[in-house]
């Protein structure tokens, strides 16, 4: 069991504390400490928050201990007397830097344009608690560096067949295993030499893998692989792991369509399973022309959509065409009465 | 310093610790009760950070009697602590760093009864400082400046009025302010005069934690 959780205190302070007890931490060296622990405090506030608000003066004091600590704990490797030592010999300046060191990976990780300073509040540590501050810093940086490569994988599997990366925030581990998802799915097509028009192909593939399923399985395992071995490294590592939900997933949409349905039909109906409702209709315009007039209720959000799309690219001509800005401007500046009267 | 000067002061600290309005309020009663001349006294006594903080808490519709009777060194002194009142308030929300200054040089140089020995020494003490022409510029950054009629008598209240009083005190500096205003960059002027208030206020540091975010 660890000392500074049993004594509630942070590892920095009880190290501080016992070898002021036992002699070999003089007033004057201890004096140092604490003043170099004000100043240090200070500098976190006036650099990252504001020296005039007490609880950001607080919360620049709670930094310094967690970061302190953080880099005291990393140096000595838990063990107090390497500790003690690096106290006496050295300087707490030194453990913030090892500290500092931690936290500036973390920075890095977020880029250049996150908030530091929010980022630095959670390294706060108050001198009556016990935290584990290392697994702390710990957790924070892998859950940072996963949501980077995640960005990454999403980047790499962009398709766009897809509308799920219209979101600004994509990072949604559902949505990019719905595009891994839509990328296994193609290199199937593709081993079938199946293009995207093909519907009547399309329709005899599904049937063949709802029919057999262990063909499925294997031609899954196969289009997988090819896939890692594609990306390989860390992005393979992270997405291997779903490919045992996708292809559940896979036998699942299988049994859901409708046999009865026209190639098309179909088509629309698979893509949309596997993309949770958000495929991109511009793609889809082709097959749902083609569908039968009765099918065509079948999708009513689709035809929204490419309504929707239609009426936007027929603005963006009207725009080429009619008046511009400037026009439209001194237009609307003639029913606007001067009021300048001073 | 006479007791009772003392004494006024530290109720004074204490009152604007709470809130700046209130300081400002007892500043006033004491300069009705006991005179100008004490409150001036009085005013001398307090430190930079409670003055600024006092004089935030005003305007130039309600000006602070301590913006009239400060003598403008200590005015000037005052605008560079001031920055580090606007964290707070950004953290606080709805807060606009350009606003605030310029209700702090309205209350300055719009308010008095046309003091202009006064108004320029005042002027002068602000520039004094590094920081002081950025401060001078912040509200006037994104004015368009050829809009500004030079000849008419501006808007009460307007950024023009301010602008153009400062020009009638001292045209160098107004044309200071114009080149600084025009090409700065509104973040990057607010982030220096924030770390320079920040700095004055933190004072010496002892420089042997200097290295603390070098790597190791």
């Amino acid at each position: 069991m660890n000392l500074d959780k049993v004594r509630a205190r942070p590892f920095l302070l009880l190290m501080i504390s016992d070898a002021v007890e036992s002699g070999s931490l003089t007033p004057e060296k201890l004096a140092q400490i604490e003043s170099q622990l004000v100043d240090m405090s200070l500098k976190i506030a006036k650099s990252f928050f504001s020296p005039v608000i007490s609880h950001d003066l607080k919360k620049s004091c709670s930094i310094v201990m967690g970061v302190t600590t953080l880099g005291l704990l990393k140096l000595c490797g838990g063990d107090t007397l390497s500790a003690r030592k690096i106290l006496l010999d050295d300087s707490v300046i030194t453990c913030f830097r090892k500290g500092w060191e931690q936290v500036n990976s973390l920075f890095k990780a977020h880029g250049s344009d996150a908030d530091r300073a929010t980022l630095l509040t959670n390294y706060q540590y108050k001198d009556s608690e016990h935290k584990d501050i290392a697994a702390i810093h710990e957790t924070l940086l892998r859950e940072q560096l996963d949501v980077n490569l995640l960005i990454e994988i999403a980047a790499k599997f962009k398709n766009p067949l897809s509308n799920m990366d219209i979101y600004l925030d994509y990072t949604d581990e559902i949505s990019i295993k719905a595009d891994v998802q839509l990328s296994v799915f193609e290199t199937l097509m593709k081993r079938h030499a199946i293009g995207h028009q093909d519907y009547d192909d399309f329709k005899n593939l599904l049937l063949a893998y709802r029919d057999k399923p262990d063909v499925f399985s294997a031609e899954f395992s196969e289009a997988t692989a090819v896939i890692l071995k594609k990306f390989g490294g860390q992005i393979s590592l992270r997405i291997e792991g779903w490919f045992a939900g996708i292809e559940d997933n896979f036998k699942d949409i299988f049994q859901l369509f409708t046999i009865e349905n026209s190639g098309p039909e179909i088509y629309i109906s698979i893509f949309n399973e596997i993309l949770r409702g958000n495929i991109n209709a511009k793609k889809f315009m082709h097959a749902y022309e083609s569908l039968l007039k009765t099918e065509k209720q079948l999708h009513p959000n689709l035809k929204e959509q490419i309504e929707a799309e239609r009426s936007f690219e027929d603005l963006l001509e009207a725009e080429d065409s009619d008046l511009s800005h400037e026009d439209i401007l001194s237009e609307l500046s003639h029913n606007i009465t001067d009021d300048n009267y001073s | 310093m006479s007791q009772q000067i003392a004494v006024l002061a530290e109720k004074v600290i204490a009152i604007t610790h709470e809130s700046g309005r209130n300081g400002g309020d007892i500043l006033e009663e004491i300069a009705s009760s006991e005179g100008d001349q004490t409150m001036i006294a009085v005013l001398s006594e307090l430190d930079i950070m409670s003055v600024a903080k006092i004089l935030r808490e005003f305007d130039a519709t309600i000006p602070s009697i301590a913006a009239w009777l400060m003598d403008p060194e200590t005015i000037g002194n005052m605008l560079d602590v001031e920055p580090s009142y606007w964290e707070q308030e950004l953290q606080k929300g709805a807060f606009n760093a350009q606003d605030s200054v310029k209700s702090m040089l309205s209350q300055i140089f719009l308010t008095q009864s046309d003091d202009e020995e006064r108004e320029l020494a005042i002027l002068s003490a602000i520039v004094e400082s590094e920081t002081g022409i950025l401060y001078l510029s912040l509200p006037f950054i994104g004015l368009d400046f050829d809009a500004i009629d030079h000849e008419e008598e501006a808007t009460s209240g307007s950024d023009e009025e301010l602008l153009l009083k400062i020009k009638s005190l001292n045209t160098s500096i107004y044309e200071e302010i114009l080149a600084t205003a025009e090409r700065g960059d509104f973040e990057k002027i607010e982030a220096i005069l924030k770390s320079q208030a920040n700095n004055i206020r933190v004072g010496e540091i002892s420089n042997d934690t200097d290295d603390m975010f070098e790597p190791l």
